[in-house]
């Protein structure tokens, strides 16, 4: 019997890509990559080609991207473009962006009326995102480091109903599982991945029944280590890119925002009254 | 297993859909009769025969009459399994467990009341053991074949223990809360590819709960959308009747039991 593994890898243009989900494939990239690296990422990833739009305006009220670090983008697309009204800038920063372009007739050189365009363009939208952190993002690991005990997650737990939305919608989830399938024959079959969610009760159950996050408030304080800390720590790159879906998905009002700038109030509460003693 | 396994359908207090979809899964995988020999299907063929090793049974058990042929079933199957939300949960008849069973068999069945005795409706798994569930009103064809699939290969039916949201997710559905409507996905098992948010409705609660809902903060969530503590317990008891008094009770004060 043979068994081999099918790459699916079919030639994708993704376009219009926000600069918070440019970054979630840059830590994605980097995931897929280390360690056991994923042949089936890496095929479909090298035959992808982004085309990044610059954001000039909060798409959604529960976005937090400037405070995140993610507002703006200057690498790891193929194609960026910011628009600047009538045109559009067009950055590329890979070949295959570089194949794409050449030879297109509707592209000029920029002149320095174009880069003042640009420059105001880019100016003017900062202003229009709010910062939401009540702290700087560099102080996110730490301040999780120092809430693990925290009564907060208990309280999250109460509210959670452990749907799993957050993940199905986080650009930087991706843990999976793995199921076979096989027909009436019993002679094919197939070996899937399926997403998976660390909200659900039985992700962490493991060989004997055993669960070791079984409660909701571990669950979910393992999820906000995975985007405050752990990511950050093995790879260097934030793991919540302030996109705000998962905020805009839940329907126990659980917000990244919200829970980050809790831990922060309690931490800095806690530290006047030791300060104090 | 070398010699097909030899399969029988059984049916209680059901409407036969589940049956029916049985049927209607042969339209997909014709291949299901190279595979299991069924030996007694009153909805597709007229062959009555006793010797069988899997029983999928349809239908919850409302009368103490049914228990001896339940019993029968059982102690005849090497597998047993409850195919569909009748079998699983109750289904919807348990409604009536709600309410007191006299003036409900008056009211269905008038001066002749008494010539029908009944008792509150129960899962198959109330009377019988039973080895599985094949969710669902009706059940999934897809997932009975892989159901059977399983069996064949020696395993348990795999039935999904976590929430329709997961399934809804992927399949890029915009959340039915999202356009106005309320929904029990966030508490009830997948499996069902989300058909009812799919085609724009939210999901009343098949597939019966997930391990441990969170029941509490949903009821919280579905009065923050509007309904009323009566509407509530209206959605809630359609399917959910038996799991809902069986986890003490639905806020009713009338000495209604499941037993």
């Amino acid at each position: 019997m043979q068994i081999e593994a099918e790459i699916e890898h079919v030639p994708t243009v993704v376009m219009g890509v926000h600069t918070c989900d440019m970054h979630a494939i840059q830590l994605l990239d980097r995931v897929h990559a280390t360690g056991y690296a994923d042949q089936h990422y890496l095929a479909r990833r090298q035959n992808t080609v982004l085309v990044s739009v610059e954001c000039l305006r909060p798409c959604m009220p529960h976005s937090f991207c400037k405070s995140m670090g993610t507002l703006s983008i200057t690498e790891g697309y193929d194609i960026h473009l910011t628009d600047l009204g009538t045109d559009y800038a067009v950055d590329i920063d890979s070949e295959k962006g570089e194949a794409i372009i050449a030879g297109l007739s509707a592209l000029w050189d920029p002149t320095d009326e174009d880069y003042e365009r640009l420059n105001r363009v880019m100016a003017e939208k900062w202003p229009r995102f709010a910062y939401r952190l009540d702290f700087d993002v560099t102080e996110l690991p730490n301040l999780m480091g120092m809430s693990y005990n925290s009564s907060y997650w208990e309280e999250l737990g109460a509210r959670c109903l452990a749907c799993g939305m957050c993940t199905k919608v986080c650009p930087t989830c991706y843990c999976f599982n793995v199921s076979d399938e096989v027909d009436l024959s019993l002679q094919n079959g197939k070996r899937l991945r399926i997403w998976d969610s660390c909200q659900v009760d039985q992700f962490a159950v493991v060989a004997g029944g055993h669960n070791f996050r079984a409660s909701r408030a571990a669950r979910q304080r393992h999820r906000f280590f995975r985007k405050g800390k752990y990511q950050t720590e093995a790879y260097g790159l934030v793991g919540c890119v302030g996109c705000g879906r998962c905020a805009a998905a839940c329907l126990v009002n659980i917000t990244p925002v919200d829970t980050f700038n809790e831990l922060y109030r309690r931490r800095t509460e806690r530290n006047h009254a030791e300060a104090k003693s | 297993m070398s010699a097909k396994p030899k399969v029988a359908f059984f049916e209680f207090t059901s409407c036969e859909g589940c049956q029916l979809t049985v049927v209607d899964s042969l339209q997909d995988h014709p291949e299901l009769l190279d595979a299991i020999e069924i030996v007694n299907f009153r909805e597709a063929i007229s062959r009555r025969d006793h010797d069988y090793q899997i029983a999928f049974i349809e239908g919850s058990c409302s009368r103490p009459s049914d228990e001896a042929t339940l019993k029968a079933i059982r102690a005849q199957a090497g597998m047993v399994i409850e195919l569909g939300a009748c079998a699983h949960l109750g289904g919807i008849n348990t409604i009536r467990n709600r309410q007191n069973l006299d003036d409900v068999r008056h009211y269905v069945y008038g001066d002749k009341a008494d010539w029908y005795e009944t008792y509150p409706a129960r899962p198959i798994h109330a009377v019988i053991d039973v080895d599985a569930a094949i969710p669902g009103c009706p059940i999934d064809r897809d997932e009975f074949i892989m159901a059977v699939t399983q069996l064949l290969q020696g395993r348990m039916p795999q039935i999904p223990d976590h929430p329709l949201c997961i399934e809804c997710k992927l399949k890029e559905n915009v959340c039915v809360y999202q356009r106005g409507m309320t929904c029990l996905g966030p508490i009830i098992r997948a499996g069902c590819d989300a058909i009812c948010p799919t085609y724009g409705d939210g999901c009343e609660g098949c597939r019966g709960m997930i391990s441990n809902p969170n029941f509490d903060s949903l009821r919280e969530v579905l009065a923050e959308h509007g309904m009323s503590e009566d509407a509530i317990k209206a959605k809630l008891t359609m399917f959910l009747t038996y799991q809902m008094m069986d986890r003490g009770g639905i806020g009713d004060d009338n000495g209604a039991t499941n037993a």
